[in-house]
């Protein structure tokens, strides 16, 4: 942990840090956790797992959610450009 | 780097939609592609295109609700169709072909060259044709 306003002075280091070491750099206000520096291979592992996360919550919703969705129509697949687009 | 598939829209008026023939192999299909590491990304034009129908159709407004919410709180993985993409769109779109082949379905294989990915989850014989494997051949390899 590192108090943000260290940052300008010590980021040539801290920049080494998090991508050499691969963890992550808690920066603080007021000794308060404020938000955190991480590798690119983290943010991307980050992202991964989060759009992971996202699909099981979509597919969970589908699934948790099939009564209530019931109503559609059966060829709204086949029709959709046809209530979109027409008035 | 992830193996990545690109969402159609009628992918996402199949799982979403019980009443569809397809609903069961969408949710299939999609439960495998998760269970197989593939990132789903979604191409801004299909998300204006597909919560544009579900809140023209739909009895109840939970699929959109969902679908704006993931977009506000940044969960999806979305691919910008900037002024490149839309064009690459427009060279692929023929005004004079088939009517099922929309200028969105041409944004949808725009995207998936660009990002290199895996595959489309759709079911047209469009994407196959451009040369784009479908995301239920991709599961079944």
């Amino acid at each position: 942990m590192i108090p943000a306003r260290n940052l300008q002075k010590y980021y040539k280091s801290i920049i080494k840090d998090v991508k050499t070491k691969k963890h992550a750099v808690i920066l603080t206000t007021n000794k308060n956790p404020q938000a955190a520096i991480i590798s690119l291979e983290d943010l991307e592992k980050l992202n991964q797992t989060k759009a992971t996360q996202a699909s099981i919550k979509m597919l969970k919703f589908a699934i948790e959610n099939r009564e209530k969705l019931k109503g559609l129509p059966a060829d709204l697949r086949l029709r959709a450009d046809e209530i979109l687009y027409s008035k | 780097m992830a193996k990545t598939v690109v969402v159609d829209s009628d992918a996402i008026y199949a799982i979403y939609n019980p009443e569809d023939s397809l609903n069961s192999k969408a949710t299939d299909t999609f439960q495998h592609l998760i269970e197989n590491g593939f990132q789903l990304i979604y191409p801004t034009s299909v998300l204006f295109e597909s919560i544009s129908l579900f809140q023209r159709v739909s009895p109840s407004p939970e699929v959109t609700e969902m679908l704006v919410d993931m977009i506000k709180n940044d969960e999806l993985l979305i691919c910008v169709v900037d002024n490149v993409l839309l064009k690459e769109a427009a060279n692929i779109f023929k005004p004079t072909g088939s009517k099922k082949n929309t200028l969105v379905d041409c944004s949808v294989v725009a995207v998936a060259k660009k990002i290199k990915a895996s595959g489309v989850f759709a079911y047209d014989s469009f994407y196959t044709k451009q040369g784009l494997k479908l995301a239920e051949d991709l599961i079944h390899q």
